[in-house]
């Protein structure tokens, strides 16, 4: 009864663990679509400055949130959106306009896949 | 590198842990559903070793989940017959009376041979000796010999004996077992008093058991 009542306790920690994993990564996608919503408009109307600290800003968020999120989502996908990031901060700095929105895109649909890869849908069931 | 070493290291601890709350089985005697979920584990705890970029969770929560999900069902087992024959089956008697069960054999898929090398583990090489032989949910066969071959006991001989109890390890190593000497009550004093009768000191002794009845034997060290 007590080996029942310990994996219990395990097997409902690791479920809450789970859709939290789940919150914090709509939580951290949330914000950061906001910079980088934010730097497409800075971009558009070819304000370098702002889209860099934009960005500069979604580095450090995802720099932090991204320990946590590496914890449970394959290090691949968390390094890509890194790399991207660093990429598009390059691309601003050399004033790569297109290019830039190009990489912003890629960010954007990778941080959806990252959080479409945790959903217990039929898709990543099966 | 460091990565590995370290993940090998806890997930080996991790899959003691979830063996110990499964609870103790010899490796031979494992239902099928206990020795799915032993493979499953073996595997599934290498994928984190093997790929550094795999979370090692991804290794962590098959393992607790599966060993949460055989604990229920075991007890769920415990509790309902029903329940236990449709995880495990029903041993199935392959030989009655002296007579083999084709029958049966053929639904198991049991082959002659295998009932003979099953027979064989068990000391019996002629089947005319079997009474009975039933094969187990884990796979493993039963048998009971016919009387004329059976092993004679002290009560087909009217023989009149006392029970006495198994003995279990007091000293190993040269460190007294305090649980084996309260299991029994066997007093330290006694413990010592025979040390000094025997002219041997605690660190002198590789092995000492005794049973209730306070029969003993010691197996001093040897010179390595």
């Amino acid at each position: 009864m007590k080996r029942l009542i310990t994996i219990s306790i395990i097997l409902i920690s690791i479920l809450v663990c789970c859709v939290l994993g789940i919150t914090h990564i709509s939580s951290t996608n949330h914000q950061m679509y906001q910079y980088l919503d934010q730097s497409i408009e800075a971009l558009q109307s070819e304000q370098f400055q702002d889209a860099h600290s934009q960005i500069e800003d979604a580095q450090k968020l995802w720099k932090s949130s991204g320990e946590m999120i590496d914890s449970y989502v394959n290090h691949d996908m968390v390094d890509t959106v890194e790399e991207n990031l660093v990429r598009l901060n390059a691309l601003i700095e050399s004033k790569q306009t297109q290019q830039a929105l190009v990489v912003i895109e890629t960010i954007q649909f990778e941080l959806n896949h990252i959080y479409e890869c945790e959903l217990p849908s039929l898709k990543n069931i099966f | 590198m460091l990565i590995v070493f370290i993940r090998a290291i806890l997930l080996y601890l991790l899959v003691i842990f979830a063996l110990r709350i499964m609870g103790k089985r010899q490796l031979g005697e494992l239902q099928p559903t206990e020795l799915v979920i032993t493979i499953l584990i073996s595997n599934i705890a290498s994928l984190p070793i093997e790929d550094t970029s795999i979370p090692m969770v991804t290794g962590a929560i098959p393992i607790l989940v599966l060993v949460a999900f055989e604990l229920y069902i075991s007890n769920i087992s415990l509790k309902s017959r029903s329940f236990r024959k449709f995880i495990s089956g029903s041993p199935v008697i392959v030989v009655a009376n002296g007579v083999i069960n084709q029958k049966a054999l053929h639904e198991l898929r049991f082959s002659i041979d295998d009932l003979m090398e099953s027979l064989r583990e068990q000391s019996i090489f002629d089947i005319r000796d079997v009474s009975y032989a039933v094969v187990e949910t884990t796979g493993g066969v039963s048998v009971l010999q016919k009387f004329d071959v059976q092993t004679v006991t002290p009560q087909m001989l009217k023989l009149k004996g006392e029970d006495t109890t198994p003995p279990v390890v007091i000293i190993s190593d040269g460190k007294i077992v305090k649980d084996a000497l309260s299991q029994y009550e066997i007093p330290e004093t006694w413990l010592k008093a025979t040390l000094k009768k025997e002219k041997q000191s605690l660190n002198s002794i590789f092995l000492m058991t005794a049973n209730k009845q306070l029969q003993y034997y010691i197996v001093p060290k040897t010179s390595k």
